[in-house]
Formats: C-alpha cells, sequence, structure tokens
C-alpha cells in the first residue's frame, strides 16, 4: 500500500546515482524532504 | 524531471530538500542529472524494491517502472504531503510547492473549487446587471 498523508512512509537505503547510499531516514533528518517518483528513461 | 529541475530552488526556499527515485541505472540517472544540472540526488532503485514496497511500480512498461508520484516526507517521516499520478507522464511541482508555502489544499479539488466560485460570481453578476454576451 502506498502510504497516505498521515502515515510513515516506508523507510529505504538505495544509493544514488553517484554511488553515495541514502536512507530516507537521513534525507529527511534536517528538514521535510520532497520525494519524487519519476519514470525514468529506462 | 525538467520541472523539478526548474523549481528546486523554490522547493528549497519553501524549506524542503528534493531528492528524485527512478528504476534508472546509475549510469542512466547520473547522465540524466548531468544533462538537467539537478543539484538533488537521484535514487536508483534498479531491484524495484522501494517502487513494489511502496506499490507504485508498473511492471506493464518497459520491463518495470516507478508509477509517477510525489510526497512530502517529513523529519518524523509522515507522509505530509502525496500525489500519484497514473494518467499522466509526471506529477506538476504546483501542488507541492503550494503545499510547502503552507496552502495544504488537495490540489485535485482546486479546479474545482476554482469553478464553483467562478460560476456563483458569473451567476450572481447575473442576476444584478442581466447577463452579458462575453466580448470577443
Amino acid at each position: 500500500m502506498t502510504p497516505d498523508t498521515g502515515d510513515l512512509a516506508i523507510d529505504f537505503a538505495l544509493t544514488d546515482s553517484t554511488g553515495v547510499e541514502r536512507s530516507l531516514g537521513a534525507l529527511v533528518a534536517n528538514g521535510p524532504c520532497v520525494l519524487v517518483f519519476y519514470r525514468g528513461h529506462w | 524531471m525538467a520541472e523539478y529541475a526548474r523549481n528546486e530552488a523554490a522547493i528549497r526556499a519553501a524549506g524542503a530538500s528534493l531528492v528524485a527515485l527512478s528504476v534508472d541505472a546509475p549510469e542512466r540517472a547520473e547522465g540524466v542529472r548531468r544533462e538537467l544540472d539537478l543539484s538533488f540526488p537521484i535514487l536508483c532503485d534498479t531491484a524495484r524494491a522501494v517502487v513494489r514496497a511502496w506499490d507504485l511500480y508498473n511492471p506493464r512498461e518497459m520491463g518495470g517502472i516507478a508509477i509517477p508520484a510525489v510526497f512530502v516526507i517529513g523529519p518524523d517521516l509522515r507522509v505530509r504531503y502525496r500525489s500519484i499520478d497514473t494518467t499522466r507522464g509526471r506529477v506538476s511541482t504546483a501542488g507541492v510547492l503550494e503545499f510547502l508555502r503552507g496552502n495544504a489544499r488537495p490540489i485535485e479539488r482546486e479546479p474545482i473549487r476554482a469553478g464553483l466560485r467562478e460560476f456563483v460570481r458569473a451567476f450572481s453578476n447575473a442576476i444584478r446587471r442581466g447577463a452579458k454576451t462575453p466580448q470577443k
């Protein structure tokens, strides 16, 4: 289920395009974060 | 992504950071990041694990890609805003910016309310002054 407004986000850790590992928890540590899911170029 | 690139400064000015996520391989995502000169990270969910966990996986296109969606996640990890777009190819930045600037109304309802307000105004004016044929 996609988390709805008010729900806890499902935390994750992924590597970014430069090879740095980033967790959602760390990304929001200093304030709100806009998380954009996009289709990509495949 | 280009729209987010254009609105990156506005999003930061509204007090939020920005991160993008797709199923693209790192080389592909890095190409996009350089091409659009993005200063925010692009996360690579090549295993489709996060898109599946978030139920934002579209397995029917191009070997399985993310369904376009945008969230604002608070420091407590709570979802403060979300917009999912299964029909168009992307989610506009307008709703996110409006939310971040403190107008937390869901963007989807805005056109209907605006339309209704417009109708009521036109209707009252018509009663007061008599309906006018719109010029031009």
